[in-house]
């Protein structure tokens, strides 16, 4: 008797659960701005799930900037952000990215993480339209640009950084390396890119081993490559995997110099490491060396006040790559929304048309990835001047002068 | 149209579904013709979480739990999409072949897993939808690893192509409604009363026809199949596909779906997928808006509803809607038929002949020189105190057990060696412990007997093609619930039955079977005497109506009173065999019942 | 090639030894409650979680909700009107020293950040606890149901821990400082201390457990609870009692083995799972009932990830799911689980 009761119980609240959110959904209605026209920005990010490393200081560079512009009264429109998590799934991308066209009336949307989910909303971009700019370091998103005219991406391609650290290498007479990377879309993407720069530069990849991110072992495909007999090894993964291959090398005496792509350049990567990766040579964006660069690069004031800006809000040393990647995302949008060629007007079509050739009219724009100069042909935009490579000293990205 | 002749078409559960079928499929087409865009996403994903679920359900109602379904969606997924892709298949071809191999993989997974007892198949399951996901990503030369698989052509026929987003998710929903109505008959056909008896008691089901090990492969195979299909229409839905919405979470969520819709009906998955992508947008717009926090607060009000759901309210919403829901019934045929054994035995024949038996279990003697007939027309009683050997005779006599010693004739003939094949022998029983389906009407369940006599499969039950086939079962069900005199309770869930009713029930099923032998496993035990009596005048009835009967019974009046012999067993050996008077005065007899 | 070997042998076992613990609380577990438990993998995620911030001095959000969590119980228990005063009191005595045992491991970790014993104790006490909890919330109100339906209300039960490990320590990973740093050469093999250390308590846990539960009257009785209530209840122990310590144990080893490893590889929040998944490959090979040949198991799961990872490192967490499937073929045809529980 009792449980009929409370069945009955659960079942009316359910119900009214249900139709109190359905109401709630129904009064959820973008607001059009009374005067000032508005900058709508969908960021959808994998903070939870596989990516979740990634996106969550994605996020973080996202609510900083919408806490700095939204609040801002000096501009002559007002800026609008709307958060979302895909969970690192590529389908949920799709629907969220959908919803962003659709029912939030985005101008442009920033998504996403990972490399999958980029790839998956391409075409619903394509159709609405819209411009999208990814943070995912896949080359493949925006290449050819004549196929994805609205993709836009920020970080750096793996493949500049690949070049810089491989010329690097074959400088320092190294000829025949490794891959120990992760086997997810962020691993495998490095390892696609490696191939033919490898091959362009001269050098000979001679093993490829990967590991997963939870691995808790590391060890047999360290001792597979340091059997391979190689000047160097090359790891492609972000902290703690990254150490931990790190330290799996050391650990059965590969004596070797250690590279390590961008992936590592962030601040954990000292942290979990501590001694045991002294001495990595890590591929970095100009945000971990900003002080060491020369005075008069454009990028060291820029990189400076975002490292301000994010370590007061998040704490000390806590700003890093990731976060520069959907900040820059943000700003972009900001910088094609006040340099569109046409009137900022209400008409929803032709503004996301007209961010998006305005976005392919960014020249020299420093960003924290690097200098943008972005054109029909080239959505990323960005060239070597946003690589470095550094080193490992005393627990600090010291940079390699080359 | 009389008044009475709509009241009850609206009463069969099947014209409900097909109803319900079709309304869901016009409201999709609404939903499809004018919502939004994001809608239409919406409507698709949960079409597609259906198609699956619908499949998972259909395993749960055999019984069983897969947690790694999304790998068969991966596998239909990912062959259609490399097929069309990377080998120029047309399409749909690519999507027929795609679901073929997730069917096939079915069968291997099943045939190799099936026989897994208890929790094992769960973790089996868990581990092979693991293993798929990694072997997606370690074979990245074909399925493009962990970056996904892009440029997927859309879905066409020749040169009908279905890009529209609007026209795939009528398409995606039409299925949802064939499916769903197509099953949700099926559960009240001949299939599906034998996936519930599965679910009851396997060695039940054996008994009365069913191939067990058959019928769940087939069962695994079907949700494979779906699990296929859904996969293949999401890549082509979608055009680019990856690991990551096919790994491990995906199952649960599946899971989480069919449960939190109801496990009990098909329509539950398409119920429980409907809710869980109303309640994540409704943490999309609330909760996460509000404390930025989507994704985990999702995942923790999903786990929360799983637990509270299995908890509190295992029926899930389907529970609530089952009592508004028609119960199943079948009209009452006009003529009576008569229930006759299946093949009248030739006068003179043994049905049952054991010669010599013996059975030991390691070292212990359990049974030694049993020999005993049953000739036609003939009521042999099967007695003896506790640990006698009674029940160890009656599975040896039923094939169940091989004897170690000495041989058994059964209709002239050696037992056969599955248990399933002894229907069309002529041989039904009844169960000590009673083992009827609690979920299904008093009717439904003694219908369930006549299995072996028809011949309708899943498709026929599905589509109603077996609509002569089932009338004619349900009037035999009708006349054998006459002839247990509860034809009053045919209606009722057999879940209310009291015990002595219950065992009733197991006799008017075997009957259904037409048994020219009918073996009754302590049919009193637990009977009011008022019912015993009628249990007497039962047995003197399918004499007359040339059945014979082998009784194993702890009531010495009850059998003394209707039987032709007796046969005595006491530790193992036979005392003795005689007529029941001669029976009733023997003095080892007595010994052996007064010394126990 | 012989060091080859020697690597991968040693940190096969080594490995192993992590699965060990946690397919010893598998073990414990089930045999008491059968409860296939999916959640285990992430006691070892909140044990290494709240160890690490335990040990920075941050005074987690998770002790105060275990307390909280126990004190709602403590209250709902001691309100039950069949219990008699005397009997009353005794269990508000129990439970209140219980919450002040978690509340005060907490404070001490509390006030002096880095002492790496409080720390240890901390974590182990609120996980344990935890484990306590999740009982007396999902599995005592349907202790009766088949164990295909305690293993789903498990899954719950994963969802909703890993969910709240990102709620409450986020998704950056944080390093731990081992027990005693360095470690010792073996020939060529490098060993950590730390992994002595994890070896060493794994057989400790496996052979004080295998003691317990075989030779002690209280363990017995434990064991008898999944097969027969009334039996246990003769026996002095009440099945709920049975459980909510079954769970605490198997929670606390859990732990005790993510805070072992935190050192090795950072504790992070998805650590736990695919550990508490090859914990099954290890504990199926006992049918999750006996701990000698859980053992093997162990060593089998550990050896076959190193080997295969040597071999060919891409298919390796292919071949060691896939691994489950034989053994539990096999497993079903020594020993079956019981078909008709009830």
């Amino acid at each position: 008797m009792t449980k009929t009761v409370t069945r009955d119980r659960i079942a009316t609240s359910l119900c009214g659960f249900i139709s109190a959110g359905a109401i709630a959904l129904a009064s959820v209605q973008p607001g059009f701005a009374e005067d000032k026209p508005e900058l709508r920005i969908a960021a959808i990010v994998s903070v939870t799930g596989a990516a979740s490393a990634l996106g969550a200081p994605e996020r973080n560079a996202v609510e900083l900037f919408d806490k700095t512009w939204s609040t801002r009264t000096d501009l002559p429109f007002k800026v609008k952000v709307i958060s979302y998590d895909d969970g690192s799934d590529p389908t949920k991308a799709v629907s969220l990215t959908r919803k962003a066209i659709e029912e939030d009336k985005a101008h442009v949307v920033v998504c996403c993480t990972t490399t999958p989910s980029s790839m998956a909303i391409l075409d619903t971009v394509k159709a609405a339209k819209i411009t999208m700019i990814s943070m995912a370091s896949n080359a493949a998103i925006v290449e050819p640009a004549s196929e994805r005219p609205f993709t836009f991406k920020t970080p750096t391609s793996d493949k500049l950084m690949l070049q810089r650290t491989l010329n690097y290498m074959k400088r320092q007479g190294i000829k025949k390396i490794g891959f120990f990377g992760l086997e997810d879309a962020y691993g495998e993407g490095g390892l696609k890119e490696l191939q033919p720069v490898a091959k362009e530069v001269g050098i000979d990849l001679a093993g490829t081993e990967r590991f997963a991110r939870q691995d808790t072992n590391f060890t047999p495909q360290a001792l597979r490559l340091k059997q391979a007999g190689l000047d160097a090894v090359y790891i492609h993964a972000i902290p703690p995997s990254a150490d931990l291959a790190h330290e799996a090398l050391k650990r059965v005496g590969f004596t070797g110099p250690i590279y390590h792509g961008a992936g590592s350049s962030i601040n954990a990567f000292v942290d979990i490491g501590k001694a045991n990766v002294e001495g990595a040579i890590v591929g970095v964006g100009a945000l971990n060396v900003y002080d060491q660069i020369a005075k008069d690069n454009p990028l060291r004031p820029v990189l400076a006040k975002f490292a301000e800006l994010y370590d007061a809000a998040y704490g000390k040393g806590k700003v890093d790559l990731f976060a520069g990647q959907s900040w820059d995302a943000m700003l972009l949008t900001v910088n094609a929304y006040q340099h569109m060629a046409e009137a900022k007007s209400d008409d929803l079509a032709a503004t996301r048309i007209a961010i998006k050739n305005a976005m392919e009219q960014t020249r020299e724009w420093p960003g924290v990835n690097g200098v943008y100069n972005i054109t029909p042909t080239d959505h990323l935009g960005l060239d070597k001047r946003s690589t470095f490579l550094s080193q490992i000293k005393g627990g600090r990205f010291v940079l390699i002068e080359e | 149209m009389t008044k009475s002749a709509i009241s009850s078409s609206r009463r069969s559960p099947a014209t409900a579904s097909i109803i319900v079928a079709f309304a869901m499929f016009a409201l999709a087409c609404v939903v499809a013709a004018i919502g939004p865009q994001y809608d239409v996403t919406l409507l698709v994903t949960v079409g597609l979480t259906s198609i699956a679920g619908m499949g998972l359900t259909l395993l749960l109602i055999a019984g069983q739990v897969s947690l790694g379904q999304a790998a068969f969606m991966a596998i239909g997924a990912y062959v259609s999409a490399i097929l069309a892709r990377d080998f120029g298949i047309p399409p749909f071809i690519a999507l027929v072949l795609g679901v073929a191999a997730s069917a096939l993989s079915g069968v291997i997974v099943g045939a190799i897993t099936l026989r897994l007892k208890g929790h094992f198949l769960p973790l089996a399951t868990l581990a092979i939808g693991i293993a798929t996901s990694a072997a997606i990503v370690a074979a990245g030369g074909l399925t493009g690893g962990a970056s996904g698989l892009g440029q997927i052509p859309p879905l066409a026929i020749g040169p009908l192509a279905l890009t529209e987003d609007r026209g795939f998710a009528v398409v995606v929903w039409l299925l949802v409604a064939v499916l769903g109505g197509g099953f949700s008959r099926l559960l009240y056909s001949r299939a599906g009363r034998a996936i519930a008896a599965l679910k009851t008691d396997a060695e039940m089901a054996e008994i009365f026809g069913v191939d067990a090990t058959r019928l769940r492969l087939i069962v695994f195979v079907v949700a494979a199949t779906l699990a296929g299909l859904s996969g293949t229409l999401y890549a082509y839905y979608f055009k680019f596909l990856s690991p990551a919405p096919f790994g491990l979470t995906a199952s649960i969520n599946l899971l989480i779906a069919c449960i939190f819709g109801g496990m009990a009906h098909p329509f539950g998955a398409v119920l429980g997928a409907t809710a869980i992508t109303v309640l994540e947008m409704l943490l999309q717009n609330t909760v996460a808006r509000m404390l930025g926090l989507s994704g985990n607060v999702e995942l923790i009000v999903f786990g929360l509803v799983l637990i509270c759901v299995l908890l509190r309210w295992p029926g899930g919403i389907w529970s609530a809607l089952q009592r508004v829901w028609p119960r199943f019934s079948a009209v009452r045929p006009g003529r009576n038929i008569e229930l006759t054994p299946s093949k009248r035995s030739t006068a003179g024949e043994d049905l049952l002949t054991v010669t010599g038996i013996s059975k030991n279990f390691g070292g212990l003697k359990a049974l030694q020189g049993i020999s005993f007939s049953v000739g036609p027309d003939q009521i042999v009683g099967l007695i003896g105190p506790n640990g006698a050997g009674k029940s160890t005779t009656f599975n040896i006599a039923t094939g169940l057990l091989a004897p170690s010693e000495g041989a058994v004739l059964l209709m002239g003939e050696t037992p056969p060696k599955r248990v399933s094949e002894l229907v069309h022998r002529g041989v039904s029983r009844t169960f000590q412990h009673v083992r009827i389906i609690p979920e299904r009407t008093v009717l439904e369940n003694v219908a369930f007997g006549a299995y072996a006599q028809g011949r309708a499969g899943m498709m026929s039950g599905m589509f109603g093609f077996d609509r002569k086939e089932e009338a004619a079962t349900f009037a035999k069900a009708w006349r054998a619930l006459e002839i247990v005199e509860l034809d009053g309770l045919a209606h009722e869930p057999a879940s209310r039955m009291a015990m002595g009713q219950a065992r009733l029930v197991e006799v008017a099923r075997a009957l259904v079977s037409r048994p020219r032998l009918l073996l009754l496993d302590e049919p009193a035990a637990g009977l009011r005497t008022g019912e015993k009596l009628k249990l007497v005048t039962l047995l003197h009835r399918l004499k007359r109506a040339g059945m014979s009967v082998l009784l194993v019974e702890h009531d010495m009046d009850l059998v003394m009173n209707c039987v032709d012999r007796v046969v005595v067993l006491d530790r193992g050996q036979s005392l003795m065999t005689g007529l029941p008077d001669e029976v009733r005065q023997d003095e080892r007899v007595i010994a052996a019942y007064l010394g126990t | 090639m012989i060091d080859t070997l020697l690597f991968l042998l040693v940190d096969g076992i080594t490995n192993g030894a992590v699965y060990g613990l946690v397919a010893l609380s598998l073990i414990v577990i089930y045999t008491v409650t059968r409860v296939v438990n999916i959640a285990q993998g992430e006691y070892v995620t909140l044990g290494a979680l709240s160890f690490a911030s335990a040990l920075s001095g941050y005074f987690s959000p998770f002790s105060w909700l275990v307390a909280g969590g126990l004190a709602a119980f403590a209250v709902l228990d001691v309100a039950d009107r069949r219990l008699s005063n005397s009997a009353r009191i005794r269990m508000l005595l129990i439970r209140s020293i219980w919450i002040a045992g978690v509340l005060a491991t907490a404070f001490a970790a509390n006030k002096f950040p880095g002492s790496y014993w409080f720390a240890v104790l901390a974590a182990l006490a609120a996980t344990a606890s935890l484990g306590a909890l999740t009982y007396r919330l999902t599995v005592e109100p349907v202790s009766g149901a088949s164990p295909i339906v305690l293993l789903i209300v498990s899954v719950g039960v994963y969802m909703v821990f890993h969910g709240a490990a990102v709620l409450i320590w986020g998704a950056e990973p944080q390093s731990v400082p081992p027990v005693v740093d360095g470690g010792v050469s073996l020939g060529p093999v490098f060993i950590t201390y730390q992994s002595l250390w994890i070896c060493c308590f794994a057989v400790l846990a496996m052979a004080g457990l295998y003691t317990f539960s075989e030779r002690t009257l209280i363990g017995q009785a434990l064991q008898a609870t999944a097969v027969n209530r009334v039996g246990a209840q003769l026996c002095g122990i009440p099945v709920r009692v049975a459980g909510q310590l079954s769970f605490s144990i198997g929670a606390g080893f859990s732990a005790l083995s993510g805070l072992l490893l935190a050192p090795l590889i950072t504790a992070n929040y998805d650590m736990g799972f695919p550990i508490g998944l090859k914990g099954f490959v290890a504990a199926a090979l006992g049918g999750i009932v006996e701990y000698p040949t859980a053992l093997v198991g162990v060593a089998l799961v550990g050896l076959t990830e190193s080997f295969s990872a040597f071999q060919i490192s891409a298919f390796r967490d292919v071949i060691v799911f896939l691994m489950v499937i034989p053994i539990l073929l096999w497993r079903n045809a020594v020993r079956p689980p019981e078909a008709h529980e009830h």
